[in-house]
């Protein structure tokens, strides 16, 4: 079930919209991404990505006309909802924090998409449609309804901005920590599902959202910039803050728990802010 | 094509978009030459993937049975 955005997907979601498409031509080489990012996606998938474009830019323009017809049928429709339900629930619960709302946030999603099915470009493009059609309910929907105001996530962005620069790695190479082996080896082989879930949780929601559709389900930056009406930019600099920010809470979770390394090794460790410096220096005196 | 060279800084400020695949054809390659001679860029990088790994393992594949239930019994009635 993973990754149902494959090589056909891509080339179907790119009939109808060619801004969509230009990156989508991309995303099957994205469905690749467990490991090796440096060995195995060189120059030679990117330039077959580049190809693809191509080719898919002269099809979208003449592939155009689905002449009013659905793009699925109803039992499709059901095969595929039944199908996302897991992926749906879990966004679901990490959007809006308890299992009731998301239990009904789903249902609401696939009642509005069952009346907007005219609007679902092609079979390849439900995954993303379905998802959009989720966030879209849960701004009109849920937020309205707990009377959260409209302006939060503008204002959550401007005081994020300045921690966007946190970056665990650093923080764990600073001259000043004492190391006994690779720290960020240590570190990610001892964070717990429950850390990162209890992370994720706590970013604020124009980040978590970002977080959750990048890296758990895999959509590229452009279909998450059509999923949520704003440029691809944004998307971007969302996800590289939204990133940071977990990064800080997964740091001040680990010195809570006095996971072993993540403690300062001494009153001189909470002086250094910038260990970008010494990075180099650290990283070849503990390897 | 261009065979551009990037720095440290350079390559640190592209970083997610490479582990997300997201960089164009030629700043692909101008960071995949650097991170084959920098090791702390690669360190950064590998330790970057690592951890979008295992935030991207908290996707939910199994649905509750109650929400499963809910669901059929909605599509039913379409």
């Amino acid at each position: 079930m993973m990754g149902p955005l494959g090589d056909t997907a891509a080339e179907h979601a790119t009939r109808t919209r060619r801004t969509y498409m230009e990156v989508s031509g991309d995303g099957r080489l994205r469905r690749d991404r467990r490991g090796g990012t440096l060995t195995r996606n060189g120059g030679g998938s990117a330039a077959t990505g580049a190809a693809r474009r191509s080719w898919n830019s002269i099809k979208g323009a003449r592939v155009l006309g689905a002449g009013g017809e659905m793009a699925v049928s109803r039992k499709t429709f059901e095969t595929q909802v039944l199908a996302l339900l897991g992926p749906l629930q879990g966004v679901a619960r990490r959007l809006t924090g308890n299992d009731t709302d998301a239990e009904d946030l789903v249902a609401e999603t696939i009642a509005r998409a069952w009346r907007a099915l005219e609007t679902l470009e092609s079979e390849a493009a439900f995954r993303a449609w379905l998802f959009r059609i989720l966030n879209n309910t849960f701004i009109s929907e849920i937020r309205r309804a707990a009377a959260r105001p409209q302006t939060e996530s503008m204002h959550e962005e401007e005081t994020v901005e300045e921690e966007a620069e946190f970056s665990l790695f650093e923080q764990m190479h600073q001259p000043f920590l004492l190391w006994f082996s690779n720290p960020e080896q240590e570190f990610l082989d001892k964070l717990l599902r429950e850390d990162l879930d209890r992370a994720l949780m706590t970013l604020p929601e124009t980040y978590r959202i970002v977080v959750i559709l990048a890296d758990l389900e895999e959509f590229n930056y452009a279909e998450i910039a059509r999923m949520l009406d704003i440029p691809i930019g944004t998307v971007r600099s969302r996800l590289a803050r939204g990133r940071s920010a977990l990064q800080k809470l997964l740091w001040q979770q680990a010195q809570e728990r006095g996971i072993k390394g993540a403690r300062p090794a001494g009153p001189a460790a909470s002086a250094g802010s910038n260990a970008r410096g010494g990075m180099q220096d650290k990283k070849d005196g503990v390897s | 094509m261009n065979k551009r060279n990037i720095d440290c800084e350079q390559a640190l400020r592209q970083i997610f978009e490479y582990i997300d695949h997201e960089l164009g054809e030629t700043d692909h390659e101008a960071m995949h030459r650097h991170l084959e001679t920098c090791k702390g860029c690669f360190s950064r990088m590998e330790f970057e993937r690592r951890l979008k790994e295992k935030v991207g393992a908290l996707r939910e594949e199994k649905p509750t049975e109650k929400v499963t239930e809910r669901i059929k019994g909605l599509l039913k009635g379409f």
